[in-house]
């Protein structure tokens, strides 16, 4: 990949925002802005944890981060290049080659099966991915534990399944960054747990950058650089509570009070 | 490219078979439509081909002319004298095909002591009983499509056979108590008072009739008394080249006025096609059917599209899902374009294969053989028309939800 002008350094950085804002108009022709300012560089491989309370746009921020939207101000480059200069076709190419995303409600495609669903992306695909799909597919969902269960449709999985599912997925063309929008929030606390130390794991495996955005501050913890989204900006996470995934509770109450400070 | 294609069609596939039911109701709707549309059509082409083979059978191929040469002051000089001078004429303008068509009736109630085989032949004694005679020549065949469904139609050669040959309808042969099988056969030459002829052929009749029929040829009626009166009056038919028609008949005509002084003769075309444009066009009624099936048609159109609009509410959730994993826009567009394409094609197929049966059906072709002889065969063209329409139908109702698929803004679908 050549390095375009804006970056000199020969290894741009995998996702940049610098000083980007997001604003919507409403129906009442107001507008409201989500996001105001939000700095933040993403490099290969590191695993990144983004906390914040209900409405503070979060998923507004990964959207933004995974190519399905653009700052309305603001720059964000991906892998050096501005975003305002792709295309939709190119930026469709990129989400399907470098991107993959886990969402809260797993998002599987109804009737079809786990084997389906996670060769889907590879119908986007070309030459020996799209051929081999059903192989690279079954592969990845045995990774996952989930061999055995390939021709199982979505809702006579648990949810943990699902989500499994969904992982292998986001996993299967091998992206270089996966976005994660409250990936357990609709799990209890074990299978969530679970579920996400596979995630975890599988990333670091396969050198994929990963993004979490949670209320769990254990999962949070897991992560190697954390942010807490508040006010419409990122503030860097405080690295105490040590023992923060043991007392969940204390954790969240300390999210909530830095939230209104910084409201 | 093709890996999209491909891709495209795997995606089409299993959205079919997810929304089984609304397949189901896509294949009534336009299937019935495109099955109607294609009756119609098919309907349209097999009535005027008929109508046309059957008025062809009757009077000649375009163009047909007759020709006419009678005596009315001087005495004949016979047949074969006038004969001779058509067929110089003839020669000479270069005319290929050319008979004699006289039809008559002969009073069949003649004592059955002849040879006509015992037991069946007591009908000919009823009141009222004739054989339809048609004195031709082996020309005959080829100006008016004449078939034989057994034995052969007449050569050139057959004027010299001792016993006449004669082509006859399968009523003829009933009558006798006669099979196709047993041909040739010889029978008595009705009218001729006991002379004994050869069946060589059987064929329909020219014209539907209770009546049998019986085509022989014209010098073996010159030599049957009760027949040669019939001849005394020569019309001949000759087939000409339709762009020349005209001045080649006005030319024979001359010629064997020249060759015959006293003789009148005239000449004039005989054919469908002299009657008007085109008499077997179905018009105004043809318009009206295709109207019809026209209007099923976009009223299966709309209720595909609006199963396809109501599905696509449904779905945009899975199309935001899509694209977040690399689908573009186009690809959106020609999976949801191509869901509906393969099933109205499905549809049309399984609706002109309906139409080919009702078509067929034996009692669809008894209907039409009380309008036309022969039911001709189902038109391809129809066939391809229905396939054409049915896919044109799909594309169309796949329009709409397709660009409304396209519109679905992703960080919208998702949240949904
Ligand atoms: N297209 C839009 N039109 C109007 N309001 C919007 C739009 N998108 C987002 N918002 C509003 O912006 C705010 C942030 O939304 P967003 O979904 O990013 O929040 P979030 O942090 O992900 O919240 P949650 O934790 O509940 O998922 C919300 O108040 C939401 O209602
Ligand atoms: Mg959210």
């Amino acid at each position: 990949m050549s390095a375009p002008p804006q970056a000199p350094d020969p290894q741009p950085a995998l996702i940049e925002l610098q000083d980007a804002s997001r604003s919507v108009r409403l129906p009442d022709d107001s507008l409201l802005t989500i996001l105001a300012g939000v700095n933040l560089t993403v490099q290969s491989g590191e695993h990144i944890g983004i906390v914040g309370r209900s409405g503070t746009g979060k998923s507004t921020l990964l959207n933004l981060l995974g190519l399905l939207d653009r700052p309305s101000d603001g720059a964000m480059l991906w892998a050096g290049t501005p975003v305002q200069r792709l295309s939709g076709r190119a930026a469709a190419r990129i989400r399907g080659r470098d991107i993959g995303f886990v969402f809260q409600q797993f998002n599987l495609l109804p009737g079809r099966t786990a084997l389906e669903n996670v060769a889907a992306p590879l119908l986007y695909a070309t030459g020996r991915e799209f051929r081999r799909r059903k192989d690279i597919a079954a592969a990845m969902l045995d990774r996952l534990g989930l061999g055995h269960r390939l021709d199982e449709l979505p809702t006579n999985l648990s949810g943990g399944e699902q989500q499994r599912v969904a992982i292998a997925r986001a996993l299967v063309r091998g992206p270089r960054v996966v976005l994660a929008d409250e990936p357990t929030g609709a799990l209890d606390v074990e299978t969530g747990r679970m579920v996400m130390g596979m995630l975890d794991e599988a990333t670091r495996e396969s050198g994929s950058a990963l993004i979490t955005i949670t209320h769990d501050p254990a999962i949070a913890m897991m992560a190697g650089r954390r942010f807490r989204l508040a006010g419409g900006r990122l503030h860097p996470g405080e690295a105490g509570h040590p023992g923060g995934s043991l007392h969940p509770a204390a954790c969240g109450n300390a999210g909530v009070a830095n939230a209104e400070e910084g409201a | 490219m093709i890996t999209s294609f491909a891709a495209a069609c795997v995606e089409a596939w299993q959205e079919l078979r997810i929304h089984k039911l609304r397949v189901l109701l896509s294949l009534i709707g336009v299937g019935v439509a495109v099955c109607a549309l294609t009756v119609v059509v098919a309907l349209g082409d097999m009535m005027s081909q008929g109508l046309r083979e059957t008025f062809e059978r009757e009077s000649g191929r375009p163009a047909t002319y007759t020709m006419e040469v009678f005596f009315e002051t001087a005495a004949s000089p016979g047949y074969t004298a006038v004969r001779t001078a058509a067929d110089e004429a003839l020669e000479r303008s270069g005319i290929r095909y050319a008979s004699v068509n006289s039809p008559t009736s002969i009073d069949d109630a003649v004592p059955a002591d002849g040879g006509i085989a015992a037991g069946t032949g007591m009908e000919s004694f009823e009141l009222g009983a004739f054989t339809q005679v048609f004195v031709v020549d082996p020309d005959y065949a080829v100006i008016h499509r004449q078939r034989v469904t057994a034995g052969r139609w007449f050569t050139a050669e057959d004027a010299q056979n001792l016993s006449p040959p004669i082509v006859v309808d399968q009523l003829f042969l009933d009558r006798r108590g006669l099979s196709a099988a047993q041909l040739p056969v010889t029978t008595e030459l009705p009218g001729s008072g006991g002379m004994t002829a050869t069946i060589i052929g059987v064929g329909p009749a020219p014209y539907a009739s209770d009546q049998p029929a019986m085509f022989l040829l014209s010098q073996t009626a010159a030599q049957v008394p009760e027949l040669a009166a019939n001849l005394e009056y020569v019309s001949l038919e000759m087939w000409l080249p339709e762009e020349i028609s005209e001045e080649l008949a006005q030319q024979v005509a001359a010629d064997v006025a020249r060759a015959l002084p006293d003789a009148e003769v005239s000449v004039w075309r005989t054919d469908y096609a002299a009657w008007g444009e085109d008499p077997v066009a179905l018009g105004g009624l043809r318009t009206a059917l295709l109207g019809i099936s026209g209007l099923i048609l976009l009223l299966g159109a709309l209720g595909l599209m609006n199963i396809a609009l109501v599905t696509i509410q449904q779905r945009i959730r899975e199309i935001g899902i899509r694209r977040s994993f690399g689908a573009t826009g186009g690809r959106i567009f020609f999976s949801v374009m191509m869901e509906s394409v393969v099933a109205t094609a499905v549809a049309g197929g399984v609706g002109v294969l309906a139409a080919m049966l009702i078509l067929k059906s034996p009692r669809v072709t008894a209907e039409l053989e009380r309008v036309v002889m022969d039911a001709p065969p189902f038109p391809l063209s129809a066939a391809l028309l229905g396939l054409v329409v049915s896919v044109g139908v799909g594309a169309l109702a796949g329009l709409v939800p397709a660009v409304l698929a396209t519109r679905v803004r992703i960080v919208d679908a998702i949240r949904s």
